[in-house]
Protein backbone atom coordinates (compact mmCIF):
# COMPACT_ATOMS: atom_id res chain seq x y z
CA UNK A 1 0.00 0.00 0.00
CA UNK A 2 2.87 1.88 0.66
CA UNK A 3 4.36 1.46 -2.20
CA UNK A 4 1.55 2.59 -4.26
CA UNK A 5 1.15 5.75 -2.49
CA UNK A 6 4.84 6.49 -2.77
CA UNK A 7 4.98 8.12 -6.41
CA UNK A 8 1.79 10.63 -5.25
CA UNK A 9 3.75 11.97 -2.36
CA UNK A 10 6.86 12.41 -4.10
CA UNK A 11 4.88 14.59 -7.04
CA UNK A 12 3.09 16.81 -4.06
CA UNK A 13 6.15 17.29 -2.27
CA UNK A 14 8.03 18.29 -5.94
CA UNK A 15 4.85 20.47 -6.24
CA UNK A 16 5.18 22.06 -2.74
CA UNK A 17 9.15 22.77 -3.10
CA UNK A 18 8.97 24.38 -6.96
CA UNK A 19 5.80 27.09 -5.56
CA UNK A 20 8.42 27.63 -2.50
CA UNK A 21 11.52 28.11 -4.93
CA UNK A 22 9.41 30.26 -7.52
CA UNK A 23 8.47 32.75 -4.38
CA UNK A 24 11.96 32.83 -2.93
CA UNK A 25 12.89 33.77 -6.82
CA UNK A 26 10.30 36.87 -6.87
CA UNK A 27 11.25 37.76 -3.40
CA UNK A 28 14.93 37.97 -4.32
CA UNK A 29 14.05 39.74 -8.17
CA UNK A 30 12.72 42.47 -6.41
CA UNK A 31 15.58 43.67 -4.37
CA UNK A 32 13.97 44.75 -0.38
CA UNK A 33 15.77 47.96 -0.86
CA UNK A 34 13.78 48.74 -3.75
CA UNK A 35 10.52 48.36 -1.62
CA UNK A 36 11.57 50.76 1.46
CA UNK A 37 12.70 53.10 -1.50
CA UNK A 38 9.35 53.08 -3.46
CA UNK A 39 7.38 53.48 -0.01
CA UNK A 40 9.01 57.27 0.35
CA UNK A 41 9.89 57.91 -2.87
CA UNK A 42 6.96 60.58 -2.42
CA UNK A 43 8.74 61.94 0.55
CA UNK A 44 11.70 62.89 -1.73
CA UNK A 45 10.53 65.35 -3.53
CA UNK A 46 9.21 66.79 -0.22
CA UNK A 47 12.84 67.57 0.60
CA UNK A 48 13.74 69.58 -2.09
CA UNK A 49 13.75 72.48 -0.34
CA UNK A 50 16.22 71.66 2.18
CA UNK A 51 18.74 74.18 2.93
CA UNK A 52 21.75 73.92 4.90
CA UNK A 53 23.18 77.35 6.67
CA UNK A 54 26.76 77.64 9.09
CA UNK A 55 24.85 78.65 11.98
CA UNK A 56 27.93 79.03 14.53
CA UNK A 57 31.59 79.15 14.08
CA UNK A 58 33.48 79.02 17.47
CA UNK A 59 37.70 79.71 16.89
CA UNK A 60 40.58 80.07 19.50
CA UNK A 61 43.60 82.00 17.87
CA UNK A 62 46.77 83.35 19.58
CA UNK A 63 47.35 87.12 19.79
CA UNK A 64 49.95 89.68 20.95
CA UNK A 65 50.18 89.81 24.13
CA UNK A 66 47.84 92.79 25.69
CA UNK A 67 45.80 92.92 22.21
CA UNK A 68 42.34 94.18 22.76
CA UNK A 69 39.54 92.73 19.58
CA UNK A 70 39.51 95.06 16.73
CA UNK A 71 37.18 96.39 15.06
CA UNK A 72 35.27 94.80 12.23
CA UNK A 73 34.30 96.34 9.29
CA UNK A 74 30.12 95.85 8.94
CA UNK A 75 30.04 95.29 12.94
CA UNK A 76 29.66 97.45 15.54
CA UNK A 77 30.42 96.93 18.96
CA UNK A 78 27.43 96.59 21.36
CA UNK A 79 28.99 95.56 24.42
CA UNK A 80 32.36 95.50 25.92
CA UNK A 81 32.37 94.14 29.52
CA UNK A 82 34.01 92.26 32.51
CA UNK A 83 32.79 88.65 32.59
CA UNK A 84 32.55 87.10 35.98
CA UNK A 85 34.07 83.90 36.47
CA UNK A 86 30.93 81.19 35.23
CA UNK A 87 32.22 78.12 37.02
CA UNK A 88 34.94 77.42 39.47
CA UNK A 89 37.92 77.76 37.07
CA UNK A 90 38.28 81.43 35.37
CA UNK A 91 38.54 81.80 31.96
CA UNK A 92 38.47 84.95 29.88
CA UNK A 93 37.59 88.35 32.46
CA UNK A 94 36.54 90.25 28.99
CA UNK A 95 34.04 89.57 26.22
CA UNK A 96 33.00 92.20 23.35
CA UNK A 97 30.39 91.62 21.52
CA UNK A 98 29.68 92.92 17.85
CA UNK A 99 26.46 93.09 15.86
CA UNK A 100 26.07 93.57 12.54
CA UNK A 101 24.42 96.39 10.96
CA UNK A 102 23.37 94.66 8.00
CA UNK A 103 21.25 91.33 9.50
CA UNK A 104 21.37 89.83 13.25
CA UNK A 105 24.97 88.51 13.26
CA UNK A 106 26.49 88.55 16.30
CA UNK A 107 30.28 87.98 17.11
CA UNK A 108 31.27 87.64 20.84
CA UNK A 109 35.08 87.74 21.31
CA UNK A 110 36.00 86.81 24.69
CA UNK A 111 39.72 87.77 25.31
CA UNK A 112 42.20 88.81 28.64
CA UNK A 113 42.33 85.27 29.83
CA UNK A 114 42.79 84.03 33.10
CA UNK A 115 44.72 80.82 32.86
CA UNK A 116 48.32 80.37 30.79
CA UNK A 117 46.81 77.39 29.04
CA UNK A 118 44.23 79.58 27.38
CA UNK A 119 44.45 80.89 23.69
CA UNK A 120 44.62 84.72 24.16
CA UNK A 121 41.36 84.42 21.99
CA UNK A 122 37.83 82.64 21.50
CA UNK A 123 35.57 83.87 19.38
CA UNK A 124 31.79 82.64 18.72
CA UNK A 125 30.06 83.86 15.97
CA UNK A 126 26.32 83.18 16.05
CA UNK A 127 24.54 83.89 12.34
CA UNK A 128 21.01 85.42 11.71
CA UNK A 129 19.31 82.69 11.75
CA UNK A 130 17.58 83.26 7.93
CA UNK A 131 20.44 83.90 5.84
CA UNK A 132 23.46 81.63 8.26
CA UNK A 133 27.29 82.33 7.78
CA UNK A 134 28.55 83.84 4.77
CA UNK A 135 32.41 83.61 3.83
CA UNK A 136 33.08 86.77 3.97
CA UNK A 137 31.66 87.68 7.44
CA UNK A 138 33.91 85.00 8.73
CA UNK A 139 37.27 86.08 6.60
CA UNK A 140 36.28 89.72 8.50
CA UNK A 141 37.15 87.97 11.83
CA UNK A 142 39.66 85.29 10.64
CA UNK A 143 41.57 88.10 8.85
CA UNK A 144 42.54 89.59 12.62
CA UNK A 145 43.47 85.72 13.67
CA UNK A 146 46.86 83.88 13.23
CA UNK A 147 46.86 80.09 14.14
CA UNK A 148 43.40 80.02 14.34
CA UNK A 149 41.27 76.67 15.60
CA UNK A 150 37.99 75.75 14.60
CA UNK A 151 36.48 74.46 17.72
CA UNK A 152 32.90 73.87 17.01
CA UNK A 153 31.30 74.07 13.74
CA UNK A 154 27.31 74.04 13.47
CA UNK A 155 26.12 73.15 10.65
CA UNK A 156 21.65 73.70 10.65
CA UNK A 157 19.61 71.87 8.05
CA UNK A 158 15.96 73.52 7.57
CA UNK A 159 13.33 71.54 6.16
CA UNK A 160 10.95 73.26 4.63
CA UNK A 161 7.45 73.60 6.75
CA UNK A 162 5.97 71.27 3.87
CA UNK A 163 8.24 68.81 3.87
CA UNK A 164 7.68 65.48 5.69
CA UNK A 165 10.21 66.14 8.07
CA UNK A 166 9.29 66.59 11.43
CA UNK A 167 9.93 65.49 15.33
CA UNK A 168 8.10 62.06 14.91
CA UNK A 169 10.31 61.70 11.88
CA UNK A 170 13.62 61.86 13.20
CA UNK A 171 12.67 59.44 15.95
CA UNK A 172 11.25 57.20 13.00
CA UNK A 173 14.14 57.38 10.75
CA UNK A 174 17.01 59.64 11.72
CA UNK A 175 20.36 57.91 12.61
CA UNK A 176 23.03 60.36 13.69
CA UNK A 177 25.93 57.96 13.40
CA UNK A 178 26.68 56.58 17.03
CA UNK A 179 25.09 59.34 18.97
CA UNK A 180 22.55 58.34 21.00
CA UNK A 181 19.20 60.39 21.35
CA UNK A 182 19.45 61.71 25.01
CA UNK A 183 16.40 60.78 27.49
CA UNK A 184 14.24 63.64 27.95
CA UNK A 185 15.65 64.04 32.04
CA UNK A 186 13.87 67.16 33.40
CA UNK B 1 9.62 74.68 35.37
CA UNK B 2 10.01 73.87 31.74
CA UNK B 3 10.46 76.90 29.67
CA UNK B 4 7.95 76.62 26.73
CA UNK B 5 8.76 74.02 23.78
CA UNK B 6 11.76 73.16 25.60
CA UNK B 7 10.42 69.54 25.98
CA UNK B 8 10.38 69.70 21.79
CA UNK B 9 13.76 69.63 21.24
CA UNK B 10 15.59 66.05 20.48
CA UNK B 11 19.11 66.15 21.25
CA UNK B 12 21.43 63.16 20.36
CA UNK B 13 25.14 63.13 21.37
CA UNK B 14 26.61 64.79 24.00
CA UNK B 15 28.16 68.80 24.71
CA UNK B 16 31.16 66.60 25.48
CA UNK B 17 31.31 64.23 23.16
CA UNK B 18 32.89 65.05 19.26
CA UNK B 19 29.16 65.59 18.37
CA UNK B 20 25.87 67.00 19.73
CA UNK B 21 22.99 67.02 17.76
CA UNK B 22 19.57 69.51 18.27
CA UNK B 23 16.28 68.87 16.33
CA UNK B 24 13.14 70.99 16.83
CA UNK B 25 10.84 73.01 15.08
CA UNK B 26 11.82 76.77 14.25
CA UNK B 27 9.33 78.77 13.65
CA UNK B 28 8.69 80.07 10.03
CA UNK B 29 11.89 78.04 8.62
CA UNK B 30 10.08 74.19 9.18
CA UNK B 31 11.71 72.07 10.97
CA UNK B 32 15.42 72.56 12.16
CA UNK B 33 18.15 69.70 12.52
CA UNK B 34 21.33 71.30 14.44
CA UNK B 35 24.89 69.75 14.26
CA UNK B 36 26.97 70.93 16.52
CA UNK B 37 30.70 69.25 15.26
CA UNK B 38 33.45 69.89 17.84
CA UNK B 39 37.02 70.13 17.50
CA UNK B 40 37.77 66.18 18.16
CA UNK B 41 36.02 65.05 15.13
CA UNK B 42 37.76 68.20 13.26
CA UNK B 43 40.83 67.40 13.88
CA UNK B 44 40.47 64.16 12.69
CA UNK B 45 39.30 65.01 9.36
CA UNK B 46 41.84 67.39 9.31
CA UNK B 47 39.56 70.17 9.41
CA UNK B 48 41.64 73.30 10.47
CA UNK B 49 40.91 76.55 7.94
CA UNK B 50 38.25 78.16 5.90
CA UNK B 51 39.17 76.42 2.57
CA UNK B 52 38.42 72.63 4.09
CA UNK B 53 34.62 73.84 5.34
CA UNK B 54 33.85 72.42 1.77
CA UNK B 55 34.86 68.69 3.07
CA UNK B 56 32.17 69.06 5.46
CA UNK B 57 29.36 67.15 3.39
CA UNK B 58 31.54 64.75 3.35
CA UNK B 59 31.78 64.49 6.27
CA UNK B 60 28.56 64.51 7.64
CA UNK B 61 26.57 62.44 4.98
CA UNK B 62 26.00 59.63 5.54
CA UNK B 63 28.20 58.67 8.54
CA UNK B 64 27.49 61.71 10.85
CA UNK B 65 23.59 61.77 9.26
CA UNK B 66 21.13 60.03 7.22
CA UNK B 67 17.16 58.89 7.03
CA UNK B 68 16.63 55.07 7.29
CA UNK B 69 14.04 52.96 7.28
CA UNK B 70 14.20 49.30 8.56
CA UNK B 71 14.00 46.81 5.59
CA UNK B 72 10.87 44.66 6.69
CA UNK B 73 10.97 42.04 4.52
CA UNK B 74 14.81 41.17 4.79
CA UNK B 75 14.38 41.07 8.35
CA UNK B 76 11.23 38.89 8.12
CA UNK B 77 13.21 36.30 6.02
CA UNK B 78 15.87 36.45 8.12
CA UNK B 79 14.10 35.69 11.61
CA UNK B 80 11.27 33.21 10.11
CA UNK B 81 14.66 31.36 8.29
CA UNK B 82 16.64 31.86 12.44
CA UNK B 83 13.42 31.25 14.82
CA UNK B 84 11.14 29.55 12.62
CA UNK B 85 7.44 30.34 14.32
CA UNK B 86 8.90 32.41 16.65
CA UNK B 87 10.00 34.80 14.22
CA UNK B 88 6.79 36.12 13.36
CA UNK B 89 6.10 36.79 16.71
CA UNK B 90 9.41 39.23 16.78
CA UNK B 91 8.60 40.77 13.89
CA UNK B 92 5.56 41.97 15.17
CA UNK B 93 6.55 43.24 18.21
CA UNK B 94 9.35 45.22 16.40
CA UNK B 95 7.10 46.67 14.09
CA UNK B 96 5.12 47.86 16.98
CA UNK B 97 8.52 49.84 18.64
CA UNK B 98 8.48 50.97 14.66
CA UNK B 99 8.02 54.61 16.06
CA UNK B 100 11.22 55.19 17.30
CA UNK B 101 14.31 53.27 15.26
CA UNK B 102 16.35 52.97 18.16
CA UNK B 103 13.51 50.75 20.03
CA UNK B 104 13.62 48.81 17.01
CA UNK B 105 17.22 47.96 17.27
CA UNK B 106 17.31 47.70 20.85
CA UNK B 107 14.43 45.38 20.96
CA UNK B 108 16.28 43.13 18.01
CA UNK B 109 19.61 43.41 19.85
CA UNK B 110 17.79 42.17 22.72
CA UNK B 111 16.55 39.07 21.15
CA UNK B 112 19.33 37.50 19.89
CA UNK B 113 19.16 39.30 16.40
CA UNK B 114 22.91 40.45 16.25
CA UNK B 115 23.97 43.72 14.13
CA UNK B 116 20.54 44.69 13.85
CA UNK B 117 21.78 47.60 11.42
CA UNK B 118 22.49 45.32 8.64
CA UNK B 119 18.78 45.79 8.02
CA UNK B 120 18.22 49.30 7.99
CA UNK B 121 18.18 50.81 4.60
CA UNK B 122 18.74 54.54 3.47
CA UNK B 123 15.62 56.45 2.44
CA UNK B 124 15.62 58.09 -1.45
CA UNK B 125 15.22 61.43 0.45
CA UNK B 126 19.07 61.31 1.51
CA UNK B 127 19.62 62.46 -1.93
CA UNK B 128 17.98 66.18 -1.07
CA UNK B 129 20.30 66.06 1.87
CA UNK B 130 23.61 65.75 -0.03
CA UNK B 131 22.04 67.97 -3.02
CA UNK B 132 21.63 70.50 -0.72
CA UNK B 133 24.98 69.98 1.11
CA UNK B 134 26.54 70.27 -2.10
CA UNK B 135 24.78 73.84 -2.95
CA UNK B 136 25.51 75.33 0.19
CA UNK B 137 29.65 74.35 -0.27
CA UNK B 138 28.96 76.21 -4.08
CA UNK B 139 27.60 78.99 -2.53
CA UNK B 140 30.09 79.64 0.30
Amino acid sequence: MYAAELPTLNLVIGEALRILAEKERSETQAPSSLTVHSKYSHWACLTEGTVVRLDRLQVVSWAPPGHKPPSLDGFVVTRDSFVRSQTTTSTYARCCQYKSVTDDTKIYWQYSRRKGWLKPWKITIVADDSTGLSRDQIERVLDHCRFYRFLTIEVALDFGPQSAVNREFVKRHAQFGKSRRRAQTR
Amino acid sequence: MHKQGEMRVLYYGGRKSDKFVRCYSKPGLGFRVELELHSGLLRHHQISTLEDLRYLPQLIQPKHFQFVDLDWVKLKRYLVHKFGAGGHQILVCAQSRARSIRWVLRYLRKNKVPNPHRFLAPLPMNEAITRALSRWVRQF
